[in-house]
């Protein structure tokens, strides 16, 4: 009895030790390839459907750049501008950035348009509740150069205006129905297309939306996974994930 | 009207020592100022090609297209990090506006009231001195070229002022002969 109760015990022990160890094996590989990504919040689809396995960490690009700037454990970056991207290189702490996708910048509006606005002129009017991107994140930097190529920069002084520090927050705003109106990109757009509609700005105004990537340089940084994952992102697989995101590419090489 | 273009250009020629500074929303009559003249500069090459006009007048309109060519590179180096290239948007002029004397004659005009309507507009908005100089540069090579134009399509030249208009309005009219690459 005693022995039988001791062989019992031995196999569940000897079962779930195997597979302590078929889960290490199978956890092994996956930790060694995946890198960690520091992306631009708008890329918050479109890289997971290209790569999966990947460690991301979506926000404002400009907050990354100074994460990594301060040592953060990032393997790559991909800014939704170059200046990000550029200044990083400029310190030494990036290799040189590949520009690999293009965006539109549009106005967001909530599902059923409560504010009433047809396009970005009924703005001009003041009384609306709008949410823009702070001015150091790409996004706010974007809109508030589009709305002064346009002759509209007032509309930021004649309507309430809620400042968010990265795209993701302003699309959240619209979709929540707590703006009127936002000022994002149209892949953003694409994301929430069930609860927002969106309103075209003119081409002529746009401002140039250039997606720059790089390999992060610091101690410990997996450069091998990281290159791989930059082969991925310019190659047809990252080419095919951000055309079905709705990003506009730049000429393959 | 030639005339007074010609003295208004020699007049604001040298204000262009005096780099411009756009202060505020003075960059839209010079971001909409490059975005017109590139589809005007695509309409004169075009036109300089066309089978429907003769030896002479694709002769003007060349000199038009290297004419509109530098007043559009002046520009465009204004905007910095935000000058226009292929891949922000492409330039397409209808095909069969170009296999018409009369529709690219009238086109051609158009384009140059608008942007004569827009710099005159621009003359009145900016803040700083040198972008309306500039401003002014522009507005009277518009003018010029349009009686250049009014002359090729058989009108004596018009002595009326060219008439203000919006940013707005003329974006939207210039809008249509623009497309995104892979939207």
């Amino acid at each position: 009895m005693m022995k039988r109760r001791f062989n019992r015990s031995s196999s569940r022990r000897l079962v779930a030790l195997l597979g302590l160890v078929v889960a290490l094996c199978l956890a092994a590989p996956a930790a060694a390839s995946a890198v960690t990504v520091y992306a631009a919040a708008s890329l918050r689809e479109a890289l997971p459907e290209m790569a999966p396995a990947q460690t991301y960490n979506f926000a404002g690009s400009n907050a990354l750049q100074l994460q990594i700037e301060r040592g953060a454990p990032a393997d790559v970056f991909a800014s939704a501008a170059p200046e990000e991207a550029q200044a990083l290189f400029q310190e030494g702490l990036c290799s040189r950035p590949v520009t690999f996708a293009t965006n539109v910048v549009v106005m967001l509006v909530p599902k059923g348009n409560p504010g009433h606005l047809k396009s970005v002129y009924g703005l001009r009017q003041g009384g609306h509740t709008i949410a823009i991107g702070t001015p150091g994140v790409p996004i706010g930097g974007y809109t508030r150069e589009l709305l002064a190529r346009m002759r509209l920069s007032s509309i930021l002084t004649n309507n309430t205006v809620t400042l968010e520090k990265d795209v993701a927050g302003i699309t959240s705003k619209v979709a929540l129905g707590a703006v009127e109106a936002g000022f994002a990109y149209v892949t953003d757009g694409r994301i929430v297309a069930g609860r927002v509609e969106i309103i075209r700005l003119p081409r002529w105004a746009q401002p140039p939306v250039r997606y720059q990537a790089c390999i992060v340089h610091r101690p410990g940084a997996d450069a091998a996974g990281a290159k791989k994952f930059m082969e991925a992102l310019t190659g047809s697989r990252g080419r095919t994930a951000l055309k079905k995101g709705g990003f506009g590419l730049p000429p393959s090489a | 009207m030639a005339l007074i273009a010609m003295a208004m250009v020699s007049s604001s020629a040298s204000a262009q020592q005096y780099r411009p500074a756009p202060q505020g929303d003075d960059i839209a009559y010079l971001q909409l100022g490059a975005v017109s003249e590139l589809v005007t500069l695509e309409l004169y090459r075009g036109a300089a090609h066309s089978k429907a006009l003769d030896a002479n007048e694709k002769q003007t309109f060349k000199r038009l297209a290297d004419q509109t060519a530098k007043g559009w590179l002046k520009l465009n180096s204004l905007l910095g990090e935000g000058a226009i290239s292929r891949e922000i948007f492409t330039v397409k002029i209808p095909a069969g506006v170009l296999r018409s004397r009369a529709k690219t004659v009238a086109l051609a005009v158009r384009f140059e009231k608008l942007l004569a309507g827009l710099y005159l507009g621009g003359v009145e908005s900016t803040i700083d001195p040198p972008t309306r100089l500039l401003i002014g540069h522009h507005l009277a090579m518009s003018t010029r070229d349009l009686a250049v134009l009014q002359n090729l399509g058989g009108d004596a030249p018009k002595l009326r002022a060219p008439k203000q208009l919006s940013v707005e309005y003329v974006g939207e009219q210039f809008e249509r002969y623009l497309a995104i690459p892979g939207a």
